[in-house]
């Protein structure tokens, strides 16, 4: 009965702090539709890792990720108020979200920890996801970042 | 199209170990230049082979399937027995190996930006400049490499000749031409140019500018030239094949002759030795070629995608946008079947 009931009390802890995790990922999204919004690139830039991923593409060079976010906040690019945010910790078939390929596969045994998330975000009009990890105390890093995709 | 990956998985599992071999033999096969750093400006780093970035430093040494690159404000110049190379800012540099008549050859590949090779003094082993686009040998020169964001590449000599290869067709370039070579096609008409009146950055901007006014077309054009390293590949792997299974067969003989007590080394020096070098050349030319597609895929491809995904973001469905996305999607079915998958390896992504 001890047995059991301790056995109960990991679970609750263990899905707790997954849950906790969760919430943490999607306030992170939250913090991004913000800076992309408010067009601030340089913040956008700053927390961006290399090699990024954007889509099936690997970025190696730390300019063309800076370029690629004042382009798109140029051209207009905003996230609309989301119907849903919602954020999953990294498992082994998670690369397949962003394509089924060598190198995508790669990418994500290399350069992804374990404790990373993928946040897919969906408005009334598309979706878009961000590949986002713990850079360093309380610092948010965004591996790379899928869409928008039309629904 | 079943047989053909029946082979690319029978290079797959052989690729690992005959890279070893390759690696084993390759001191013995010919003299590969130390490349030494001898000048730095700014903090460029290196990408070693397990694909880790350090930071360079004066005295570093190069070595082949590192790359070098470089940031706005950058530069790195390495010395090697005979020539420099001076490697400007926003250049990805790399250093790579390949068989040209029997002999193995450093390959110094600028897969973007600028670079200038100063040959001092010759010593008998020439190395070849490569864009991705086009191939360069050298005879006794002084040249500049430009290297565009399109995947074109500019060549303008200054002293010496330089023989340009690209799909198939060879000129030669003399003093104080240039010639310019777009992705996929061959070499255009050689033009008088002095190294001093060309500006990267003008010619650069030029070549995407042309690229983002038909993206198809540029898309088209790179698809062409991976369709070339794919060909070389399709070409080099049978041989491969063929060559490793005549190795086997030589080196099973040798043994039999061992367990026999009868002297071996002329066996050796005459059939083995041969065969092994053979083998290693196109295990050599094989990651070559793959390496040319991933540079290509990289530098080149991947760029113009980030361009165009940024100028069509907000209006996906444009026309121009996906007949890009088509051949785009194309090009990537084809080098992961038969590039990324059979010869890259992890430290390679």
């Amino acid at each position: 009965m001890m047995k059991r009931t301790a056995l109960v009390v990991v679970c609750i802890a263990v899905a707790s702090c997954a849950s906790l995790q969760q919430r943490r990922y999607t306030a992170a999204a939250e913090d991004l539709i913000e800076w992309i919004n408010g067009g601030r690139s340089a913040e956008l830039a700053s927390a961006s890792q290399t090699p990024f991923l954007l889509d099936r593409e690997i970025v190696i060079l730390e300019e063309d990720i800076a370029t690629f976010w004042d382009r798109i906040i140029q051209a207009g690019f905003r996230i609309p108020p989301p119907r849903f945010i919602e954020a999953s910790a990294v498992t082994a078939a998670s690369f397949e979200e962003f394509g089924s390929t060598m190198e995508v596969q790669t990418f994500f045994e290399k350069y992804v920890s374990e404790r990373a998330y993928v946040v897919r975000i969906e408005t009334a009009d598309f979706a878009v996801r961000f590949l986002v990890d713990r850079i360093g105390v309380g610092r948010l890093g965004i591996l790379g970042m899928k869409g928008p995709e039309p629904l | 199209m079943c047989c053909t990956k029946r082979l690319s998985r029978r290079i797959q599992a052989a690729a690992a170990v005959a890279w070893f071999v390759c690696l084993l033999l390759a001191p013995s096969l010919s003299y590969a230049a130390a490349h030494e750093v001898v000048y730095v400006e700014g903090f460029p780093y290196v990408r070693d082979l397990r694909g880790e970035e350090i930071e360079l430093d004066l005295g570093d040494v190069v070595r082949n399937g590192e790359t070098v690159i470089t940031g706005r404000g950058e530069a790195v110049e390495l010395e090697a027995e005979g020539y420099t190379v001076y490697i400007e800012e926003s250049t990805v540099f790399s250093l790579r190996e390949r068989e040209y008549g029997g002999r193995k050859t450093d390959v110094l590949s600028c897969a973007l930006g600028k670079l200038s090779f100063s040959r001092d003094k010759f010593l008998g082993s020439e190395p070849r400049l490569a864009t991705n686009s086009a191939i360069c040998g050298v005879r006794g020169t002084r040249f500049t490499l430009y290297a565009g964001e399109d995947g074109s590449s500019l060549i303008v000599v200054k002293e010496g000749r330089v023989e340009v290869e690209a799909a198939g067709v060879s000129v030669e370039v003399a003093a104080n031409k240039g010639v310019e070579v777009a992705a996929g096609l061959g070499p255009g008409e050689v033009f008088d140019a002095l190294e001093t009146t060309i500006d990267y950055a003008s010619w650069n901007e030029e070549r995407l500018g042309a690229f983002l006014e038909d993206p198809v077309r540029g898309a088209v054009n790179i698809e062409r030239q991976m369709d070339d390293f794919i060909a070389q590949i399709a070409k080099i792997a049978p041989l491969y094949l063929e060559s490793k299974s005549r190795l086997e067969a030589a080196r099973e003989a040798l043994e039999a002759k061992k367990e026999r007590g009868e002297p071996v080394e002329a066996y050796y020096e005459d059939t083995v030795l041969p065969l092994e070098q053979e083998t290693t050349f196109y295990i050599l030319n094989l990651r070559y070629y793959s390496l040319s597609g991933l540079s290509l895929r990289r530098y080149v491809l991947s760029r113009l995608y980030l361009a165009l995904k940024a100028r069509y973001v907000t209006d996906p469905d444009d026309p121009v946008f996906s007949d890009f996305l088509e051949v785009h999607d194309r090009i990537l079915g084809k080098y992961d079947s038969a590039m990324a998958r059979p010869y890259l390896v992890a430290a390679d992504i």
